[in-house]
């Protein structure tokens, strides 16, 4: 069983134009490179389509002030966010939408998971965009979403190696397909245009070392993958922790008692969330 | 009946919709009553959340004692803990749950 990468490629690059959220993205693109465009015109454009609104502010307010709708407009959201993290909202939206349409729960807990806990080292190691960090590390599995849905023969193996031999997901996945998410989430990040900010974590997460453009946000998604993993949220595809990159820990630069603090916090926000995923229906 | 996540799962519960894996395919029938082996298989499936009979969510409630909790935590672990910063970052989760079954 082998996977031509350049022909599956075209084929997840052929996917994600899917209609409505590309058809959104190129509404807002002509008023984005208006001098004149203002915070008010992108969130009129958005706010036409209501599904999506409710679904960006759902998933905003999951990930960054608990559960309680801080954000209550999109123009609140984008005033706050700015336009690259509204647009990775958008693309998340659509990556959840795919997760619970499949019945991948466990990698939805996980995702939602690695948000919280990415906004909450972010927050205490005082980065200044927090809220863009937590985007980022919702979609950093994008690539394992695109592989279950398009690739089942191939996902199949890849959970049976995962129990059969002890590996994780990642190592799989490089020896059943000679790739990994990560790649398959570069590649969309390249469709998508997404800022590097955003792309960095989703592309180098298992690699930090890799990251030229947003080490940071890199690091600490790489680390909220890892502390995600290691306090047992959600599923991943495999329950092994992953090795931290040392040279990712030292720039992050986290005292003992930082960790000790960060480890508390995201505690009790994941018991908030499981709370809520748990009592909530599972539509998004 | 309610549809919990399968950490607030117990012995003795019931099945009210049948338990499938991420590809749809039937691991225990409607009407099985779970096991801790049925628990711990329908979890290494990747199966996160079934639907049981009745409202048991106060019984699904109670927590996993300290012991299996610090179990499971060194399983995930595993060979990493070889790395030192990986062991002391498990010290540090594994402080977190002793907290927390002290404050309990």
């Amino acid at each position: 069983m082998t996977v031509e990468k350049g022909d599956f490629r075209k084929r997840v690059e052929a996917l994600v134009s899917v209609p409505t959220l590309q058809g959104i993205l190129e509404k807002i693109k002509p008023v984005m490179e208006s001098p004149n465009a203002g915070v008010e015109d992108i969130a009129n454009i958005i706010s036409a389509d209501q599904v999506l609104s409710a679904k960006i502010l759902r998933v905003v307010n999951s990930v960054s002030y608990g559960f309680f709708g801080s954000i209550s407009s999109l123009r609140h959201a984008l005033v706050i966010l700015g336009f690259d993290a509204v647009k990775g909202l958008i693309l998340s939206t659509s990556v959840f939408d795919a997760m619970l349409a499949g019945g991948f729960y466990g990698l939805w807990e996980h995702s939602m998971g690695c948000g919280i806990t990415a906004g909450v080292i972010a927050r205490k190691i005082r980065d200044p965009n927090p809220e863009e960090i937590s985007i980022a590390a919702l979609l950093h599995d994008i690539g394992k979403v695109i592989i279950k849905t398009e690739l089942p023969a191939e996902s199949s193996s890849i959970d049976q190696a995962v129990t059969e031999k002890q590996m994780s997901t990642y190592e799989a996945e490089r020896e059943i397909l000679g790739f990994d998410h990560a790649t398959v989430g570069e590649w969309l990040c390249q469709v998508w245009n997404l800022p590097a900010k955003l792309a960095d974590p989703i592309t180098y997460h298992h690699q930090p070392d890799l990251s030229r453009l947003a080490q940071r946000p890199t690091a600490i998604v790489h680390v909220a993958n890892v502390f995600v993993r290691a306090i047992g949220f959600g599923f991943g595809g495999d329950n092994l922790v992953p090795r931290i990159s040392r040279a990712a820990w030292e720039m992050l630069d986290m005292p003992d008692s930082l960790v000790r603090e960060i480890i508390g916090e995201m505690d009790g926000k994941l018991e908030d969330a499981e709370e809520f995923l748990a009592s909530n229906d599972t539509e998004m | 009946m309610q549809e919990i996540p399968i950490k607030r799962t117990a012995a003795g519960m019931k099945l009210a919709k049948p338990a499938l894996n991420d590809r749809g395919v039937l691991l225990f029938a409607a009407g099985a009553e779970l096991t801790e082996d049925i628990i711990a298989r329908l979890s290494k499936a990747g199966v996160r959340r079934v639907t049981v009979q009745g409202h048991p969510s106060d019984i699904a409630a109670q927590e996993k004692d300290l012991g299996q909790k610090i179990a499971e935590l060194h399983a995930r672990f595993g060979s990493v803990e070889k790395d030192a910063l990986m062991r002391k970052i498990r010290v540090l989760f594994e402080e977190r749950l002793k907290e927390r079954a002290k404050e309990a």
